[in-house]
């Protein structure tokens, strides 16, 4: 039942979201084309060639920027109908059970953010086509080892660093979703003003991560008194606080996932 | 053992009693018409019988089981509103049906639309709004239930899609189910009613036969509504 | 085409209208009658309404049921030219009331009727 559910989810938001990629690769492609297209001599200095230039530039930044933030968008707008309004008709009296029908929002919604990522790599990698070289690419790997060496060194070691994004790439792509699908669902509570009431519990939520941050980050505060006043490298005060922020954002995600079960239990309130 | 079954069943939504008290016990092989004015609570008492709607206290049982899952699958649901997806062609919905409904007839659906002349490869929201309603019917009365669950299915149509309903509804009688029909367009559905429930201010009112009111009162049941509900 | 009113069941008047039309032909000695389904999306009526007129027309004999074939119109000719004097008294019985409050009497009314009668036939 469940892959039948994310099958479903899958499709109704496909149709938004393969023309937005669509939109973010072909623009890539036009910019690195007008890219290639510029270098040549003849064109320098044609007003309307560097204009048109300018013009592919910004729509793909623009695209970039409606395939990212169109992703968690759209899946906004796909819980809401699903779970709100006349949709919920079809949708809550499907055979399945309200978890089944949560999950089924989450994991189509972590797929989705997966393929974003990957579509957006992509079209960076459409976009540098041909302008950068192997040497380029070893050459700022090259920098960047020095970076990465501090990075290593504050997590510990390599592995434990590379666990520490695994983790948070793995906790964002499922818990990325889940404030806005608890603030849709709490806000059905005010009967009348269901979206202010979204929006105050959104800004609710946010005080309360505020102050749980706040306060777990004060359990660092000697590890960060070192850091400021004796100037102990950095890295012993950002290990811990990274860690402590992915669990911040993992603890809220599970609150949120049982606030909307419970909400969803008590009652649906539709219409 | 009756196919809807309650017992002292009530819904509250803060101090409004939306259904009161009820008790019911409807057998299988019936085509009950729930009758009553707009507000009477007749829309609550069918969402808690599909499980849109959790009852406040009191039970309900359909086939036995408390409102969940399993009744989820005995109970064909046709809602007021448009609640499928509208971009979806006709056979989509179709398919999307035989994929969480088993006991979804998908031959049946294609028969009835093809006897209607509507292209099953239209999008649901490219079709007039008779034929969506008509699509959403014949999506509800193709499934095999225990209980069908149809509120005000003839409101807003015109008066020969009203006749096609209500002999899709016959043609479709299965004598193992209950057909239950929440309207307020009482002398059209009259002909097609076993038994009618009025329910006035969340009350069951009266529970009968068409024919014992015909008998023994010598009036349609439009009439008799028009006395019990008079304002 | 067939009417019902809204203050009589139903099975009733179908059992009136099935053998009107028995006893005037449209449905002929032996013919098969449709299955109750098909009666019932024809009339627009509910199916066990139509089942029960069914019964009914079966207890008194003027339809019977063969196993899996369906419901057969009976063959017994006399059973029907009786079915068909019944009603015509009934009307009858009903027509005469009616005048007899108009004031007409019996005489009257017999002269009546065959000039009457006459008439159409030369009309």
């Amino acid at each position: 039942m469940l892959g039948k559910v994310i099958k479903y989810d899958f499709k109704a938001v496909a149709r938004y979201l393969i023309p937005f990629y669509a939109v973010l690769l072909v623009s890539a492609a036009l910019a690195n084309i007008s890219r290639l297209v510029s270098e040549n001599d003849m064109l320098k200095g044609n007003l309307i060639f560097e204009v048109s230039t300018g013009l592919i530039t910004a729509a793909y930044v623009l695209a970039t920027l409606l395939a990212v933030i169109g992703t968690i968008v759209i899946l906004i707008i796909h819980y809401y109908k699903s779970f709100t309004g006349d949709a919920a008709y079809f949708t809550f009296t499907l055979p399945a059970s309200n978890d089944t029908l949560l999950w089924g929002k989450i994991i189509n919604g972590a797929i989705w953010t997966c393929i974003s990522f990957v579509i957006l790599a992509l079209s960076i990698g459409i976009l540098m086509v041909g302008k950068v070289t192997a040497a380029q690419i070893k050459t700022f790997f090259d920098l960047a080892k020095p970076i990465f060496a501090e990075i290593y060194n504050a997590f510990g070691s390599k592995t434990s660093f590379i666990l520490f994004v695994v983790c948070w790439l793995v906790i964002v792509i499922f818990m990325n979703q889940m404030e806005f699908y608890f603030c849709i669902t709490a806000g059905q509570i005010i009967k009348g003003h269901r979206i202010l009431g979204a929006f105050a519990a959104y800004i609710v939520l946010k005080i309360a991560q505020q102050f749980v941050s706040t306060i777990l980050t004060l359990t660092q505060y000697a590890k960060i008194k070192e850091v400021i006043i004796e100037t102990t490298a950095v890295g012993t005060a950002f290990s811990p606080l990274m860690w402590i922020s992915m669990a911040e954002l993992a603890i809220f995600g599970v609150l949120e996932y049982i606030a909307i079960s419970l909400l969803l239990k008590k009652s649906l309130n539709i219409e | 053992m009756a196919v809807i079954e309650t017992k002292a069943l009530n819904k509250k939504y803060g101090r409004i009693e939306a259904v009161k008290d009820l008790d019911l016990s409807l057998e299988k092989g019936q085509i009950v018409g729930l009758l009553g004015p707009n507000g009477s609570g007749k829309t609550t008492l069918i969402k808690m019988i599909n499980g849109l709607l959790t009852p406040s206290s009191g039970e309900l049982y359909i086939k036995g089981f408390k409102p969940g899952v399993e009744t989820k699958l005995a109970v064909s649901y046709l809602p007021e509103r448009n609640s499928l997806p509208e971009w979806m062609k006709v056979k989509e919905l179709i398919d999307m049906f035989v994929d969480f409904y088993p006991d979804f007839r998908a031959e049946k659906a294609y028969k009835m639309l093809a006897d209607l002349d509507i292209d099953v490869s239209r999008k649901l929201k490219n079709l007039s709004k008779g034929n969506r309603e008509k699509v959403q019917l014949i999506l509800c009365m193709s499934r095999n239930a225990d209980v069908y669950a149809l509120d005000e299915p003839i409101g807003g149509v015109d008066p020969a899609a009203r006749d096609y309903i209500l002999r899709t509804i016959i043609q479709n009688y299965n004598e193992d189910a209950v057909v239950l029909i929440s309207t307020h367009l009482i002398a059209d559905v009259e002909n097609v009613l076993d038994r009618v429930l009025f329910i006035k201010n969340g009350e069951l009112v009266l529970n009968s036969t068409v024919d014992e009111i015909r008998e023994e009162k010598g009036k349609s049941v439009d009439a008799l509504f028009r006395e019990v509900f008079a304002c | 085409m067939w009417y019902f009113t809204n203050d009589r069941p139903i099975y009733v008047q179908l059992i009136e209208q099935i053998g009107i039309r028995i006893v005037n032909g449209s449905y002929a000695p032996g013919e098969k009658l449709p299955s109750v389904r098909d009666m019932a999306s024809e009339v627009g009526a509910n199916p066990n309404t139509v089942q029960r007129a069914f019964s009914e027309l079966e207890r008194s004999g003027i339809i019977s049921t063969q196993r899996t074939n369906g419901r057969f119109i009976t063959e017994d000719k006399e059973m029907i030219a009786k079915m068909r004097e019944d009603l015509a008294k009934e009307k009858i019985e009903e027509f005469i009331k009616v005048m007899k409050d108009f004031g007409y009497d019996a005489e009257e009314i017999a002269k009546v009727v065959a000039n009457y009668a006459a008439g159409k036939e030369e009309a």
